[in-house]
């Protein structure tokens, strides 16, 4: 064995020296085998660690319930901070849009009704209700109350996974 | 039982099938943080760290890669994190003298005849081991120690099969290097 030790550490050493990087790659590999041996884990490890696994594991749930507690009751208080603040805004945009909405199908519908009867070509009534469509987009109370509905989806998505996210976790 | 299959196992809330796990890997991550922080007790405790974020974080492992593989990387950084955060770095290998330049400057006979040699050889290649950068100690302990193919230390360390190789290269080099300052001729 020992004289084995001996060659073994002779070869690597020699590989090395001549840069035949295969040989000392083997050779180090042999060396290490016997001189080197494996750190001792020690009986109890698994135990403890099952133990620290069990505490994250408490932490975990205990902070998704902290979480998801926060979100539903910041959701709410957001929300109805909302409606009380934002109520009277969010209905006046609402009708606004809805008011241009109406228009610009009455619009499209007398255009197309008005070029029907006046024998107008396809074109012209698609131009008809194009127009009626554009106004209806350019209104400053439609384009704000879009943005808005997009940014209670938006939110409201995000907290939905969060939500779901924290339920996930404390199963 | 298989690594999927345990892994499903443990994702299902079975902790019994983790702790298959832990008990199958715990030799190799304890050995490679022992190899890369140089100090056993700690890397118990890496190693504990190791499977807890491993246990937190099993439902993004992807199933169709080695277990081994995503748990060596996290090894892999949770040993470089405790180093970062232990400036200037612990290196003082198991069993080894505490100041490796003592092993430089003590002349030692070539390895010879009995198991004292043996030992002491052992002892010299740890503690010019303690030398390397934690890097060349991971790809060392990872490719010597857990004999695992150069494409797969570069999986785990995140970077090319040639670079993997190429740092394996090196810090061979260096510890020959290193073991001949230590007196240990050829």
């Amino acid at each position: 064995m020992t004289e084995d030790l001996t060659r073994i550490y002779r070869r690597w050493r020699a590989a090395e020296a001549s840069e035949r990087d295969e040989d000392a790659d083997g050779a180090y590999r042999e060396l290490l085998a016997v001189v080197a041996p494996e750190p001792r884990v020690a009986a109890d490890f698994t135990v403890r660690t099952m133990k620290a696994i069990t505490v994250a594991a408490a932490q975990d749930v205990r902070r998704a319930r902290r979480t998801r507690r926060v979100l539903v009751t910041g959701g709410a208080l957001g929300l109805a901070t909302a409606v009380y603040f934002g109520g009277g805004v969010a209905v006046s945009l609402l009708s606004a849009a809805l008011l241009g909405l109406l228009n610009a199908l009455i619009g499209a519908v007398v255009g197309m009704a008005s070029g029907a009867q006046t024998g107008a070509g396809f074109w012209s009534v698609l131009g008809g209700v194009g127009r009626a469509i554009s106004a209806f987009v350019s209104n400053p109370a439609v384009t704000v109350a879009m943005v808005a509905l997009q940014g209670i989806a938006i939110a409201a998505l995000f907290a939905l996974q969060r939500l779901l996210g924290a339920n996930e976790r404390s199963e | 039982m298989s690594e999927a299959r345990l892994v499903a196992q443990a994702l299902g809330g079975a902790q019994s099938a983790f702790e298959q796990i832990v008990r199958r890997y715990q030799r190799p991550i304890i050995t490679l943080i022992a190899r890369m922080v140089g100090d056993f007790s700690l890397a118990e405790d890496l190693a504990q760290e190791t499977f807890v974020k491993a246990f937190r974080n099993l439902a993004a492992f992807d199933t169709t890669r080695r277990l081994s593989s995503w748990l060596f990387r996290i090894a892999h950084n949770t040993a470089m994190d405790a180093l970062r955060r232990s400036r200037p770095p612990v290196i003082s290998i198991e069993r080894a003298p505490a100041d490796p330049e003592t092993v430089a400057s003590e002349p030692a006979a070539p390895p010879a005849a009995d198991p004292v040699e043996r030992q002491a050889l052992g002892e010299a290649l740890h503690a010019c081991m303690a030398r390397l950068r934690p890097e060349q100690r991971s790809v060392m302990t990872l490719r010597y120690e857990e004999s695992l193919s150069f494409e797969e230390i570069g999986r785990i360390l995140g970077i090319p099969e040639a670079t993997a190789r190429s740092h394996v290269h090196r810090a061979r080099k260096e510890l020959s290097r290193l073991l001949a300052a230590a007196g240990w001729a050829p």
